[in-house]
């Protein structure tokens, strides 16, 4: 009788062969711009400013007349005083002589912004 | 012992029947082929193989059915008085019976479509290249199954020493494979879009929350759109800027003029809600590999004999929807790894699974050939084991695998008898078992599977293999978590430049002038600066290493025994 041909491995191993999958390709590296930044923001428009003090002037003129800081007039209101008395003599005869009221310490406000300013006056 | 031939339909029951003197046969099955009979019959002069005739047979000894093949090829000597004919057990419907099979063993870890190529995948074959195991068909019933290369399912048929004297021989195959080492890659593109909202982020560079400068105008009108793109992966998403008037008004802030008037210079404060969106797709890799090696004993003295087998893989189908269900093994492209997910650690077992296979089909490296008495072979498969003494074998004993067997009768010479093939495994019989690893919160409170553990193991299904949970070796992610897409995540500067106090000092410098405060504001624009984490690139891979305990492997024959 011939011997038996053993071949416990080969449907196993050709089985095995088929495994393999086609190479995959590899993915070169990607060199596109990997930067993430932006900034925004603009000087725009700048805004106007707006004077503090609104200037007016006579409808026929044809252009307003933009006033002179020298010409500009600020009122103010006196607050208080402080004054004395004195003799004044004629320099020729020291009996003729009248009295005088004279301001030692004067104080005004400014009708503009309240700012008040106080003089103290040296004779 | 009366033996019956009888020609039969495919199919057709058992027929206990003496149609044709027979004179010799030789019932021969190796493992993964199907059984043969050649018959040798007095010459019926007739054509065999004419229409009509029955080309089926059966096999029996004492109304036992042995065998029932088909007719094939051209009976030899036919002008002899005898005449000798093959059959073959091969059912017409084999291939689809085998379908029927394999599509049940289509289970983890012995089958990852991952890693098959898909024009395979509904091959029946592929369910047996991670197993160790043939396909064995039913010489009787015709009935197929997968049979196991060591461990045959139908039992071990003991014969003892119940074997003839001179017909025991002992080969070896070939070196065992010590060492299997697996190499697999796999690749995928990862996915993901979103929105990310940065409003208070941005209202947060300003003081008090408010978003409000001397140039309050050109940042507004300088606002991004919906859709401006950014760089790297992101782009503006919905946004909204405008002056919040009347709410909080125009707050005016006083310089004076040279010539003492009073400038009132406007900041408008702004509402802004800003968002930005990604759309992304990265490629993403990772391999593992690994070695295993097989438990088995020497038997060769020159190490360069012992052969290692590498496997390599490789598959673009992580993000495909090949798993049932029509799932994506990756489950969600957003992940930034595989191999660790649930998933994932079911390829890895396939893998052990594909290594294992090997080490066991070729640790079956000694084959003993013995005979027997034909008796003893009538019941005998491919499925079944035989264990058999003899003191000429080394440590006196084997068992092993039915490889292959022939029953013959020759009525000339009377001669009978099975002659049957063996394969044993050279393994060492040892065992493993899977460490549980240390508790990370509490020892000995809680039952094992309630926490977390570091260095437990994981045990394969057949219990003869162990390994860790895969270890990242080199990890070229790029730390993008999609989960979690929030302002503290991708935001990688956010800088607010000529904030409302630096614009201040330069009016306040421009001593009085209008013209030169205006060109000073002109140059120092508020400005917001935004830098995000790039999202492209690659592809980032990232690679794993799976340490694995030997394989063990039975010991069927003692070579070590003195």
């Amino acid at each position: 009788m011939p011997a038996i041909p053993v071949l416990s491995y080969s449907l196993f191993e050709q089985v095995s062969e088929r495994r393999l999958q086609k190479r995959i390709s590899r993915v070169p590296p990607e060199n596109e711009d990997l930067e993430a930044n932006v900034r925004w923001g603009t000087g725009g428009t700048t805004p106007e400013p707006v004077p503090w003090n609104f200037i007016t002037f006579d409808e026929d003129d044809e252009e307003p007349d933009d006033p002179e800081p020298e010409e500009q007039t600020i009122t103010y209101d006196e607050v208080s005083r402080e004054t004395e008395d004195i003799r004044v003599e004629n320099p020729d005869d020291p009996e003729i002589y009248v009295m005088v009221t004279r301001i030692k310490t004067i104080t005004f406000s400014s009708s503009e912004n309240g700012v008040q300013r106080t003089f103290k006056l040296s004779w | 012992m009366a033996f019956s031939f009888a020609w039969a339909d495919g199919g057709e029951d058992f027929v206990d029947r003496v149609d044709e003197d027979v004179f010799a046969f030789e019932l021969s099955h190796l493992e993964g082929e199907f059984a043969t009979l050649t018959m040798e019959i007095r010459n019926p002069r007739v054509g065999l193989l004419k229409p009509g005739r029955k080309r089926w047979c059966w096999l029996g000894k004492d109304g036992v059915a042995l065998f029932h093949g088909r007719l094939v090829g051209i009976p030899t000597n036919i002008r002899e008085e005898v005449v000798t004919l093959n059959f073959l057990a091969r059912p017409p419907d084999f291939d689809a019976r085998k379908k029927a099979v394999a599509n049940g063993m289509r289970t983890a870890p012995y089958y990852d479509p991952l890693w098959i190529a898909a024009e395979m995948r509904e091959d029946p074959d592929v369910v047996l290249e991670a197993r160790p195991m043939l396909w064995h068909t039913d010489r009787v019933t015709h009935a197929v199954t997968a049979s196991d290369l060591n461990a045959g399912e139908d039992g071990i048929i003991d014969l003892g020493g119940d074997i003839f004297a001179d017909g025991i021989s002992i080969a070896y195959k070939g070196p065992p494979a010590r060492n299997v080492r697996i190499e697999a890659t796999c690749q995928w593109t990862q996915v993901a879009s979103g929105t990310v909202d940065i409003s208070k982020d941005i209202a947060r560079l300003f003081d008090s929350n408010k978003v409000r400068s001397l140039t309050s105008q050109g940042l507004m009108e300088d606002w991004p759109k919906e859709g401006d793109g950014i760089g790297a992966g992101w782009s503006f998403g919905p946004c909204r800027c405008e002056a919040n008037v009347p709410a909080y008004g125009v707050q005016y802030y006083k310089t004076k003029t040279i010539s003492g008037q009073y400038i009132k210079w406007p900041a408008i404060t702004l509402v802004q809600s800003t968002s930005v969106s990604y759309e992304v797709e990265r490629t993403l890799v990772e391999t593992i590999a690994f070695d295993v090696m097989a438990d088995t004993q020497e038997i060769l003295t020159d190490v360069a004999d012992e052969e290692t087998i590498t496997i390599a893989l490789q598959s673009e189908d992580v993000d495909q929807p090949i798993d049932p269900g029509g799932l994506a093994p990756i489950r969600d492209v957003r992940r930034r790894s595989f191999f660790p997910t649930d998933r994932g650690l079911k390829s890895v077992s396939y893998l052990v699974a594909l290594a294992r296979a090997q080490l066991l089909s070729r640790a079956r490296a000694v084959e003993i050939t013995f005979e027997t008495s034909l008796d003893h072979g009538l019941g005998l498969s491919c499925r079944n084991n035989v264990s058999i003494a003899d003191p000429r074998l080394p440590g006196g004993a084997a068992i092993g695998k039915v490889a292959g067997y022939a029953l013959y009768l020759n009525g000339d010479t009377g001669q009978s008898g099975s002659r049957i093939v063996m394969g044993c495994t050279i393994g060492k019989g040892s065992s493993v078992a899977p460490s549980i690893g240390d508790p990370v919160w509490a020892e000995g409170y809680v039952a094992p599977g309630y926490q977390k553990t570091d260095g437990g193991q994981i045990g394969f299904a057949t219990s003869d293999v162990v390994y860790a949970p895969p270890a990242i070796v080199t990890d070229g992610y790029d730390g993008v978590d999609f989960y979690n897409m929030a302002p503290e995540t991708v935001i990688a500067a956010l800088s607010l430049y000529n904030d409302f106090g630096d614009q201040w000092q330069v009016v306040n410098l421009a001593w009085g002038s209008v013209t030169a405060a205006s060109a000073g504001l002109a140059r120092t624009p508020t400005q917001i600066d935004l830098t995000l984490k790039p999202l492209k690139g690659g592809p980032f891979q990232t690679d794993y290493r799976l340490t694995v305990q030997p394989l063990a492997v039975s010991k069927t024959i003692d070579l070590e025994a003195p």
